[in-house]
C-alpha cells in the first residue's frame, strides 16, 4: 500500500543565540490511508516540530530532508495544508482568533479553499458534526465563551472544513479534564470511522495513544526510538526508553505497583550525547552504545537500540 | 446496596484509633464572582459543606476536575484563606480561633507544595535562600546552621550541595519541584498539602517525584493531603480517596476499594474516562461540568448522571457513612431519602 504521507530523513534545526540547535534528527515516518499513528514523547522530544516542519510551518528553522511525499509525490505543503492535510493545536484558546466569532473562523477557512455552497449552512453542519449543541447559535460565540472541550471541538470543526485525508492532532486533549478528554477522543474515533480519514495523534500520554492508535512511534531527544503496532509496543517494548516510560506510568489496574522511574533527565537540545542519545540514562548500557544508533528492524517494527534484536 | 446499617454522618462519625491530625467540619467557602453591569454580585460556592479528616501519617487523595474546589479546600486546610463557615482543626486546635502568634507557632507543622514550581519559587533568590527562609522565620537559626540544614534537605530530595547558590531558572522542572519539596520539609512538618505537585511534569520526571514523595512519607511519617486531577497518580500514593464534584465531596473511602468498586455514578464515570494502557476506551460521560456560579438544584451531578432519578433534581443527597467509614452522597445509596 502506498503511504499517504512519507517523511524521509527529516532534520530540523532551530537558530538560537548559541547557533543552530538540533530539534529533530533522522526521522523516517509513514502514515498509511485510514490508520491512526500515535507519536508519543516527552516535552522537547521533537514530536510537534516534526509535523510543523512537514507542513511548512517553521519558517525560521533549517530543514533538511531526503524527501517528504504525499500519496507518492513530492509534498507541496502550501497547496495541501488546510485542504488535504489539516492540523489542530494543543491550546485552542491561543490557536483560535479571540476577536472573531467561531462561525467567521469556519467560513474563513471554507472561503480560503474556495468551497462552494452556502458557507453558513456548511459551518452549522460542521459544528453539528463535532457534537457542539445548538450549532446555529454557537456560530456567533467568541472562543472565550466556549468551554475548553467545546473550543477543541470548534478547532476540529475548522480542521474538517475541507474534508482532509489526514488530520494531525497535536496534543488535542492535554489541557482538558479527563471526562472531556474522553469525549474529544471519542469524537476523533467516530470521525475517523465515518470519513476513513487518517489521523496522527501527537501526545505525551502513552495511554491516550494506546486506546486510539493502530501504530505508535516513540520519540526521544529528537529521534524516533521505536515504532510498531500499538499492542506490540505496549506489551513487548523493544527500546529501553519505551520500557522506562511504561514503568513510569501509574496504573489504575494495579495502583500500588511500584513505579520504576528512568534515572536522570532528558539532555538539553544541542547537548545530545554523541552516541545513543538514551545511553546515559539506560540500565542496559554497553560499550556499543557509545556509537550513534540507527533504527533496526525488529519483528513487528523497528527500534534504535543496539540490543533491540537480542531482547 | 449494602447490608451494614447506614446512618447520616451528622449522627455518627466513624471511630478512629488516633485523633485526626487535620479535621475539616462542614467547611464552606464562597468567593464573590466578578460583578457584571446590571447584575447583583453573585457568590461562587467553591467549597460547599465539606467534612474531611486526615490521621497522623495518613495520605488522603483528593480528586476532581478543574473548578471543583479541590485547591480551595487545600488552602482552607492550612488557613491560607478563611472559611465562610465551618471549622478547620489542626492537632485539635481550631485554626480560626488562634491569634497570629499561635498560628505562626503551628505553621512549621503544616506545609504546602504547589503545582507550578516555576511561579512558587522566588526567581531572585538562590536555592539556599529559598529553602532556608522557613528556618529563618520559624526557627531563628543562625546562617551557618541553616546552611547545614539546607544541604541536608537538598540531599534528601536528591540534589547535591552545588545547587545551593543557583537560581530557580537554572534548574529543570523536576529539579525545581524537588526544591519546593525540600522547602516544605525543612521545618519537619506533620502535614504537607500537595497541590497538583506532578501535573506540570513529564511522565518520566513525574514518576521520579512520586517515588520521592512516597519515600519521604515513609521516612518521616508525613501526612499528605494529595490533590490531583490524575486518579492514577492519587491511587499510587493515597490510602484514602475523596472525590469532589462542584464544591462537594461525593464519595470517600479506602483507595483500593474506591478504585476497584466506585459507588457514586460520577466516580464511576471519572474512572471509566481514564485512558488505560491495556483496555479499550469506554463510552464517555456527556456534557461539561456545570458552572459553579449556577450550580444545578438537588444533586449537583444530576445534569450529567446516566442514572438520575426524579428526586435527584430536587433534593440534595445527604452524605451517609457506613460502619467502615465509607462515605457517599447519592440517592441511589441512601435508603431513606430526605
Amino acid at each position: 500500500m502506498t503511504p499517504l504521507l512519507s517523511i524521509r530523513a527529516l532534520r530540523v534545526r532551530f537558530p538560537t543565540p548559541a547557533g543552530l540547535v538540533d530539534a529533530v534528527n533522522a526521522v523516517d515516518l509513514d502514515v498509511f490511508p485510514g490508520e491512526c499513528l500515535g507519536v508519543v514523547g516527552e516535552s522537547g522530544s521533537g514530536k510537534s516540530a516534526t509535523f510543523l516542519a512537514t507542513l511548512g510551518l517553521l519558517p525560521s528553522a533549517t530543514i533538511r530532508t531526503d524527501g517528504i511525499f504525499w500519496k507518492g509525490r513530492g509534498l507541496d505543503p502550501d497547496a495541501l495544508r488546510g485542504r488535504e492535510i489539516a492540523l489542530t493545536l494543543q491550546n485552542a484558546l491561543t490557536a483560535l482568533n479571540p476577536a472573531l466569532r467561531i462561525g467567521t473562523q469556519i467560513e474563513e477557512t471554507l472561503a480560503a479553499h474556495d468551497q462552494g455552497g452556502n458557507r453558513r449552512d456548511r459551518a452549522i453542519a460542521l459544528l453539528r458534526r463535532v457534537g457542539i449543541p445548538d450549532p446555529a447559535r454557537r456560530l456567533y460565540a467568541y472562543p472565550h465563551e466556549l468551554s475548553g472541550g467545546m473550543r477543541q471541538r470548534a478547532m476540529i470543526a475548522i480542521a474538517l472544513a475541507c474534508a482532509p485525508h489526514l488530520l494531525i492532532a497535536d496534543e488535542p486533549t492535554t489541557a482538558l479534564d479527563v471526562t472531556v478528554q474522553a469525549q474529544v477522543l471519542d469524537l476523533l474515533r467516530t470521525l475517523r470511522a465515518e470519513q476513513g480519514m487518517s489521523l496522527v495523534l501527537i501526545t505525551h500520554n502513552l495511554a491516550v495513544a494506546a486506546g486510539n492508535c493502530d501504530r505508535i512511534a516513540v520519540m526521544y531527544a529528537g529521534e524516533i526510538v521505536e515504532t510498531g503496532p500499538a499492542a506490540r509496543v505496549l506489551t513487548t517494548p523493544r527500546h529501553p526508553y519505551t520500557t522506562g516510560l511504561l514503568r513510569s506510568h501509574p496504573s489504575l489496574d494495579d495502583p500500588e505497583a511500584p513505579l520504576l522511574p528512568i534515572p536522570g533527565r532528558i539532555p538539553d537540545p544541542g547537548a545530545w550525547p554523541s552516541g545513543c542519545r538514551f545511553a546515559p540514562r539506560c540500565s542496559r548500557h554497553v560499550a556499543a552504545c557509545e556509537a550513534p544508533q540507527t533504527l533496526r528492524v525488529v519483528p513487528d517494527g523497528a527500534a534504535r537500540c543496539c540490543q533491540a534484536g537480542i531482547a | 446496596m449494602t447490608a451494614v446499617p447506614i446512618s447520616p454522618r451528622v449522627q455518627q462519625t466513624p471511630i478512629r484509633a488516633a485523633p485526626p491530625l487535620l479535621e475539616l467540619a462542614h467547611v464552606s467557602k464562597a468567593f464573590p464572582a466578578r460583578r457584571r453591569l446590571g447584575h447583583r454580585r453573585a457568590m461562587v460556592r467553591a467549597v460547599d459543606d465539606v467534612s474531611l479528616s486526615i490521621g497522623p501519617g495518613e495520605c488522603v487523595g483528593l480528586i476532581g476536575e478543574s473548578g471543583c474546589g479541590k485547591s480551595t479546600l487545600g488552602r482552607l486546610s492550612l488557613r491560607l484563606i478563611e472559611p465562610t463557615s465551618g471549622a478547620v482543626r489542626f492537632g485539635g486546635a481550631d485554626l480560626s480561633s488562634l491569634n497570629p502568634d499561635e498560628l505562626a507557632a503551628l505553621r512549621p507543622r503544616m506545609q504546602i507544595v504547589f503545582q507550578d514550581p516555576c511561579s512558587s519559587l522566588n526567581p531572585r533568590k538562590t536555592t539556599e535562600q529559598i529553602i532556608g527562609l522557613p528556618l529563618a522565620v520559624h526557627a531563628h537559626l543562625p546562617r551557618t546552621q541553616r546552611r547545614d540544614r539546607v544541604i541536608e534537605a537538598l540531599d534528601r530530595v536528591g540534589l547535591g550541595p552545588d545547587a545551593l547558590h543557583r537560581y530557580p531558572h537554572q534548574f529543570s522542572g523536576g529539579q525545581r519541584q524537588r526544591i519546593g519539596i525540600a522547602r516544605a520539609l525543612i521545618t519537619q512538618p506533620a502535614l504537607v498539602v500537595c497541590d497538583e505537585p506532578v501535573s506540570a511534569l513529564d511522565v518520566s520526571v513525574q514518576a521520579q517525584i512520586l517515588a520521592l514523595l512516597k519515600q519521604l512519607r515513609r521516612e518521616f511519617g508525613l501526612a499528605y493531603l494529595f490533590i490531583s486531577h490524575d486518579i492514577a497518580v492519587v491511587a499510587y500514593l493515597a490510602e484514602r480517596i475523596a472525590v469532589m464534584y462542584l464544591g462537594g465531596i461525593v464519595e470517600s473511602g479506602p483507595a483500593r476499594e474506591l478504585i476497584a468498586a466506585p459507588r457514586h455514578p460520577y466516580t464511576q464515570a471519572l474512572l471509566a474516562a481514564v485512558p488505560r494502557l491495556h483496555a479499550a476506551p469506554a463510552t464517555p460521560l456527556a456534557g461539561d461540568p456545570p458552572s459553579p456560579l449556577a450550580p444545578p438544584s438537588g444533586c449537583a451531578f444530576h445534569t450529567r448522571c446516566p442514572v438520575a432519578m426524579p428526586i435527584c433534581r430536587s433534593v440534595r443527597p445527604q452524605t451517609v457513612t457506613d460502619a467502615t467509614g465509607y462515605e457517599i452522597a447519592c440517592h441511589l445509596h441512601n435508603p431513606s431519602p430526605a
